[in-house]
């Protein structure tokens, strides 16, 4: 990917990665490693630690919750839940992007 | 130290700047992160290049929660208030201690008996005693200054506590080694809580404060050390209080070094216990009546001050 590319790749992706958390949190629950490795083989994120940021704040706004299953060995793993107010959340996104990404759709189709 | 160790503490260290809750909760996910990973038998070195670099995180982290002023400024309140308080406190117990309670001389009378050995009698009072309760309330003045950036609004607290500081360090300067110098505790306090605030809101406190809380509170043993090793004997042949102060003092000394060197590693616990002693010290120090009692009251004053302010800005349990 050349600067300019690479530069408006990580600015979409900047608006869209907490909606992408929302969105796989809704298909089934996951542990933070699990999220971090998906969301880069997708290409959303550049480094997995960006996520831990992002999911800490979004627990604060109520969008996911945590749960802890105690694993083999006493250590315990957090997994992050989808709540009603995130699934709330991913439908409003779903909607908006299908309005704005139809509506660029539009405007670029045929001029590149 | 492992290289994961390293990692978080770097972490850790460039998220001063966000709340506590969301800096434990980004660590323990990162080490979630690390835990998962290993065991899936990803190399370390290949999880820390996966993970980005502290600042990478620390970016995200100031974009997702901004500079968190309101927790900052409320970890700021509440040091100002707990040191100023402080402040206030000692100065009070300072001024009733020494108004109502503190011995001093008045006088010495010296008498001639017939078989003419001189018996000198010191005539001991209190000040409320000597000069009456009028100029025993001059020692609680000082309180009355340090109360009132405490009263005022918070808009004109910067300029209150500013002049409530020099005008307690000025009585205390100018008291000198009358009473006045029984305030440096209170005034030392004041300036450390109007340091702590600014500190607080603004770039926070690092390892250069609680170096200077290390030292500051090392030094003082450090030369009471020195002055006694390096003259041994010197007091051996003194009954009294030196005496048993090296009798006990080793053990002690030991002690406090050690609260030092933890503060300067950044545990809380450390500065309430150096708080406790300090406060323990400087008691001791109004009630002996002893030459020595200025001393008391200074050490314990500094111990007190650096305790309490480390244990304010702690970040460490």
């Amino acid at each position: 990917m050349t600067d300019s590319a690479e530069r408006i790749a990580t600015n979409l992706r900047k608006g869209v990665l907490e909606f992408c958390v929302l969105g796989l949190l809704a298909q089934a629950e996951r542990y933070g490693l699990e999220l971090a490795s998906d969301l880069q083989s997708r290409g959303l994120i550049a480094s997995e630690g960006s996520l831990y940021p992002l999911l800490s704040r979004m627990r604060d706004g109520g969008l996911v919750d945590t749960r802890t299953v105690a694993m083999g060995g006493g250590r315990p793993r957090k997994y992050y839940t989808i709540t009603t107010a995130g699934h709330d959340q991913l439908a409003t996104f779903a909607a908006v992007w299908r309005s704005v990404g139809a509506e660029v759709n539009t405007i670029i189709e045929g001029t590149a | 130290m492992t290289a994961e160790d390293t990692y978080l503490r770097s972490v850790e260290r460039m998220l001063s700047s966000i709340a506590p809750e969301h800096r434990a909760d980004v660590l323990e996910d990162l080490r979630g992160h690390f835990a998962d990973a290993e065991e899936s038998g990803r190399p370390v070195d290949d999880i820390i290049r996966g993970l980005g670099t502290p600042a990478e995180i620390a970016e995200r982290a100031q974009e997702e929660f901004g500079v968190s002023l309101d927790a900052d400024d409320a970890r700021a309140e509440r040091a100002w208030r707990v040191l100023h308080g402080a402040a206030v406190i000692i100065a009070v117990l300072t001024g009733v201690v020494v108004a109502f309670i503190m011995p001093s001389v008045v006088g010495s009378a010296a008498t001639v008996s017939s078989d003419g050995t001189v018996t000198v009698t010191d005539t001991t009072q209190t000040l409320v005693s000597a000069d009456g309760l009028w100029v025993a309330l001059i020692a609680l003045v000082p309180a009355l200054v340090a109360v009132v950036p405490l009263l005022v609004p918070r808009a004109a607290r910067l300029v209150t506590s500013v002049i409530a500081s020099i005008l307690l360090t000025g009585m205390a300067i100018i008291g000198g080694f009358t009473i006045g110098g029984f305030f440096l505790p209170t005034a030392l306090l004041a300036w450390t809580a109007l340091f702590a605030w600014l500190s607080l809101r603004g770039r926070g406190v690092g390892l250069g404060w609680r170096i200077v809380g290390g030292v500051v509170t090392a030094l003082p043993v450090i030369a009471l050390t020195a002055a006694f090793a390096g003259f041994p004997g010197r007091y051996a042949d003194t009954a009294g209080p030196d005496v048993q102060f090296s009798a006990w003092g080793w053990p002690f000394f030991a002690v406090v070094l050690a609260l030092a060197v933890l503060i300067v590693f950044g545990y809380r616990s450390a500065g309430w216990v150096l708080a406790a002693i300090g406060v323990a010290v400087m008691v001791f120090g109004l009630v002996s009546g002893e030459l020595v009692a200025m001393l008391f009251v200074w050490l314990g004053g500094i111990w007190l001050t650096v305790g309490l302010a480390h244990a304010m800005t702690a970040s460490r349990r």
